[in-house]
């Protein structure tokens, strides 16, 4: 059994996962910035990203990112 | 570019935004994704472009030649450009191999002489693409698709992206004819892709990952200063390391291409689950198994002509595909000893029967296989045959305590083998459900899996480990 979807409603699937990931973990958008050649346009790029994970930050929606890791982590070094 | 990395993620949903506005003009969509393809190929070195051009090219004008030959001419043809797809291959991938080679063998003899050592960088990929290439022309001369594919048909199906690197080795007389129907946007198979997709992110960047920095680097790196638990550890560890790796990029490789509108073949089938060595490589990395098969062991002559040349075709089967994966003495060992191995497997053949009949019997045959893979994976990922012999010979330290059994690295290890004992329908059950839900839950759904996988992930993801084939 084959299951497809239309285009138009992929496209609505993938805009809402890529805003989940924006809003939930701005910060991997914020090193990607850092990371581009340096250039007037990637300045003001790197302005909007670091002023985007500010308001996330604010609003205290990357603490379920930032939980997640840490309860990962404390299971990587559970008994070293 | 890497399949697990926002450089990557944004490619592609310009690509799949772009390619599906283009669906209407299906010349304008293929030409389209070839540049996609050649720019994600050049991301990682410009230069090889240019390579890849000329394989497609030669390909194309060989497919062309054949197709309007007839007569002895064709075979001549298709010999001739199986030997510079074969020369080109072996030019960046075996000379170093056998310049060095020849060079410890004048020295032994105690000659010396100047070689002309050059210092030639692996493309990424040359491997697939080259069997792709071969592929398509032996395909044409067999007559199972037509030579007369647009040349733009030609470089797209040997450049394609989302396959272009690591597989899997899509057949021509597959993905061919694809290229000549107007792709669907009403019937994408999406659930299907995105599954694929997020499980293979998973595998690569928490299982394959993980197992590979924190056991599987260190205790190849210098088996000598671990004991034997860490040993055998470590040897499971590269046992599903391998697997969650390679079967990632497959599986994002499908899923990618599947957004896309294209479908390619599975590459993987829980090959640990396998109850013989003939069985494990019909679920192993089935893409190359099914070439070797279909365009060596079969034009050797199979099993056609006795028993005697069915085992010589089964050994110099192996031989290739062991050197196929790189010029080094471990790797021709490897394909070597898998070769013996099947022969024996075939040879003591009443096992295979019994097997049929008596659970308990599979299941003990299913641990056999799973350890003898393990142990020829460790001749697979030493870095040389002395570092394999050291395994080996370290394997007898018991004294030595473990330094690094932690509750989870054998959580990554058992979770890699249930991956193989799931139904074997759980993926089209996964697809039914996602497919059932809303467009915001099924949205909200691959974010939160990305997030997850993203906070649990290291911030670095190594290359995969088929990128060096």
């Amino acid at each position: 059994m084959m299951y497809t979807t239309n285009l138009s409603k992929l496209s609505y699937i993938l805009i809402i996962a890529v805003l989940t990931t924006a809003i939930f973990n701005p910060e991997t958008l914020v090193i990607w910035t850092q990371n581009l050649p340096v250039n007037p346009i990637t300045d003001t790029l790197l302005e909007v990203t670091e002023k985007w994970r500010d308001l996330m930050d604010g609003l205290g929606l990357t603490k379920v990112f930032d939980k997640l890791r840490e309860l990962f982590r404390l299971f990587q070094e559970m008994d070293r | 570019m890497l399949f697990p990395t926002l450089n990557f993620g944004l490619f592609f949903l310009v690509v799949f935004f772009a390619s599906w506005f283009l669906h209407h003009k299906p010349h304008f969509r293929k030409f389209f994704l070839l540049l996609a393809s050649y720019f994600f190929y050049g991301f990682w070195d410009w230069r090889f472009v240019l390579l890849l051009f000329i394989s497609s090219f030669l390909n194309f004008s060989a497919g062309y030649l054949i197709e309007n030959t007839i007569g002895k001419k064709r075979k001549l043809i298709l010999i001739t450009t199986i030997i510079i797809n074969l020369s080109i291959l072996g030019l960046f991938k075996y000379y170093g191999f056998f310049i060095e080679s020849l060079a410890e063998l004048l020295f032994t003899l105690g000659i010396e002489r100047d070689l002309p050592f050059l210092e030639i960088i692996l493309p990424v990929g040359i491997s697939f693409f080259t069997f792709q290439g071969i592929s398509y022309i032996v395909d044409v001369y067999r007559g199972k698709i037509r030579g007369n594919y647009a040349l733009l048909d030609v470089m797209l199906y040997i450049s394609f992206f989302p396959q272009l690197v690591a597989g899997p080795i899509v057949r021509a007389a597959h993905f061919m004819p694809q290229l000549q129907v107007k792709p669907d946007p009403q019937n994408i198979l999406a659930a299907m892709g995105i599954l694929l997709i997020l499980w293979g992110i998973f595998k690569k960047a928490i299982i394959a990952n993980y197992l590979s920095v924190d056991l599987v680097d260190p205790v190849f790196f210098d088996p000598t200063r671990y004991g034997s638990v860490d040993l055998l550890l470590a040897c499971y560890g590269y046992a599903i390391q391998i697997y969650c790796d390679f079967s990632a990029y497959s599986d994002i490789a499908i899923g990618v291409a599947a957004l896309l509108g294209y479908h390619f073949p599975k590459n993987f089938d829980q090959p640990y689950r396998a109850a013989s060595l003939q069985e494990f490589w019909h679920r192993w990395h089935i893409s190359l198994s099914t070439w070797l098969r279909d365009y060596l062991y079969i034009p050797l002559g199979g099993s056609q002509h006795g028993t005697f040349k069915t085992y010589r075709n089964i050994f110099i089967t192996m031989l290739l595909g062991g050197l196929w994966h790189g010029a080094a003495w471990h790797f021709l060992f490897w394909g070597t000893f898998h070769g013996i191995a099947l022969i024996i497997e075939r040879f003591v053949g009443g096992l295979w029967k019994l097997r049929k009949h008596l659970k308990i019997v599979r299941y003990f045959m299913i641990f056999l296989v799973f350890h003898f893979i393990c142990f020829m994976w460790i001749f697979f990922r030493a870095e040389n045959f002395g570092l394999a012999m050291d395994f080996m010979t370290a394997f007898g330290n018991w004294q030595t305590p473990t330094t690094l059994a932690s509750p989870f690295i054998i959580t990554m290890i058992l979770l890699g083998i249930s991956i193989h004992f799931t139904p074997p329908q759980t993926l089209s059950k996964m697809e039914m459900l996602f497919n059932r839900q809303s467009v915001i839950v099924q949205g909200l759904f691959i974010g939160f899996v990305i997030v997850a996988i993203e906070a649990f992930s290291t911030d670095d993801i190594a290359p995969f480990i088929y990128f060096q084939f």
